[in-house]
């Protein structure tokens, strides 16, 4: 099989595929059905395409759904005037998976892709994916057999643009900022729990002349009006971090019972990031410490 | 009307990242203690600057101080380096992925270009090259 250059694991809505350490999330679906997330080499050359479906409606067969993806590439076809070659066929048993029904497809015009159209009978999901454009990197069939449907372990894994964090399923994705140089996922989980996981490049620039720990206070205090907040500093990985906890209040720091804030964040200087994690909920949970865990800083 | 629109040149991803942002040799510039780029635009010299410098009496020049990336990408936009080269660069530098710090160079130097602190600059055998390595 031909080999790619390193790859890096890009994870979105429960979706995980391995790619060429230097592709990036070009584009990404919202949440109507299907899912969908494009992933592009740096010289837009090829590409790596995922369409899925969650929950696909009964009557929702994979040949249909190939067949509408299909028929989107036959149409641009048709508009640039050029020919195309399609190829589709159930999948040869080297690629074949217990947990899977699956069809291959391979398509041919001024650009060329393959791809994959499969139903998980583990998730009940509908995923069809492609490596696609000029010209398709020679393991683009391997990249194809890295994507997973769902998680093992009850975690999502959410990486892009070099962050990576594990988030339990159960929390679902309500908002998103992907910026250069800040990256804030945020979710909603049970219990009204809102947790969000904050990444700030270029560290140096955001701290504009502030000791990490300072910057820290101040970004806490801001994120924590209403609530009586005790700080601690600590080392993590071997980086000075500052965690918070408080609970709300109602008359100057009397706490009362109820809504619980907790924040962490910490410099890793090798990599000039900031990682900063707030987590609002009705009591406090474990889940705060396991993502905290879970986020990857420096290699 | 389509036909009075301006024609602007259309570049594929790959020739884009061939270009040559040049910096506008008309311009001043010099650097600041801390090493920041400082640019001198001067005053418009069209009709609109001159009623908003009767309205406004602006000064003749104002300057533009640069961040720390803003400067790199300033020093290297000289011709020699393309942009592909300056992504690199960048991304090296500030431990950036490359998308962040394409993203981050592509709108400073698009933001450069329309104030007119630069040009991109397309070489023919560069584009050539661009198709040659199939990239």
């Amino acid at each position: 099989m031909a080999q790619l250059k390193k790859l890096t694991k890009i994870g979105w809505r429960g979706i995980v595929v391995e790619v060429p350490e230097d592709w990036a999330v070009a584009s990404i679906g919202g949440e109507d059905h299907p899912e969908y997330i494009r992933i592009d080499d740096p010289y837009g050359s090829s590409y790596v395409e995922i369409k899925w479906w969650v929950r696909p409606k009964p009557t929702l067969i994979l040949e249909d759904a190939l067949e509408s993806f299909l028929a989107r590439i036959e149409k641009e076809a048709r508009k640039k005037k050029i020919s195309l070659n399609l190829r589709k066929k159930k999948a040869p048993p080297y690629l074949e998976r217990s947990d899977r029904e699956t069809l291959v497809f391979s398509w041919r015009s001024d650009k060329k892709g393959i791809g994959r159209v499969w139903y998980c009978k583990t998730c009940g999901k509908i995923v069809m994916a492609q490596v696609a454009g000029t010209n398709i990197p020679p393991g683009a069939s391997h990249i194809l057999s890295t994507i997973e449907d769902h998680s093992q372990t009850g975690k999502n894994l959410w990486a892009l643009y070099g962050l990576q964090v594990e988030i339990p399923e159960e929390f679902k994705l309500s908002d998103q900022k992907l910026l250069a140089g800040y990256i804030q996922l945020s979710f909603n989980g049970p219990h009204k729990t809102r947790l969000k996981v904050e990444r700030y490049s270029i560290a140096e620039r955001f701290l504009a002349g502030y000791e990490f720990s300072d910057w820290a206070k101040s970004e806490f205090i801001k994120r924590s009006r209403g609530f009586s907040l005790s700080l601690y500093e600590e080392s993590f990985r071997g980086h000075l971090a500052l965690g918070g906890k408080g609970k709300r209040k109602l008359v100057g720091s009397l706490p009362l019972l109820g809504e619980i804030i907790k924040l962490y964040s910490w410099y890793c200087e090798q990599e000039d990031k900031i990682f900063l994690l707030e987590m609002r909920a009705k009591k406090d949970i474990m889940i705060f410490e396991e993502v905290k865990e879970s986020i990857r800083c420096h290699s | 009307m389509p036909f009075l629109r301006k024609k602007t040149l259309a570049l594929s991803k790959k020739e884009a990242l061939w270009t040559l942002p040049i910096r506008n040799p008309y311009l001043e510039w010099s650097k600041n203690e801390e090493g920041e780029a400082v640019i001198q635009i001067p005053r418009r010299k069209d009709w609109v600057g001159k009623v908003l410098s009767l309205i406004f009496n602006p000064p003749e020049k104002r300057q533009l101080v640069l961040d720390k990336i803003g400067t790199m990408v300033w020093d290297l936009a000289d011709g020699e380096h393309t942009f592909e080269e300056i992504v690199r660069t960048i991304k090296k530098e500030f431990k950036l992925t490359r998308r962040e710090a394409e993203v981050g160079v592509a709108a400073f130097l698009r933001e450069l270009g329309k104030r007119k602190l630069i040009v991109l600059a397309v070489r023919k055998e560069e584009k050539n090259e661009a198709k040659r390595q199939n990239i």
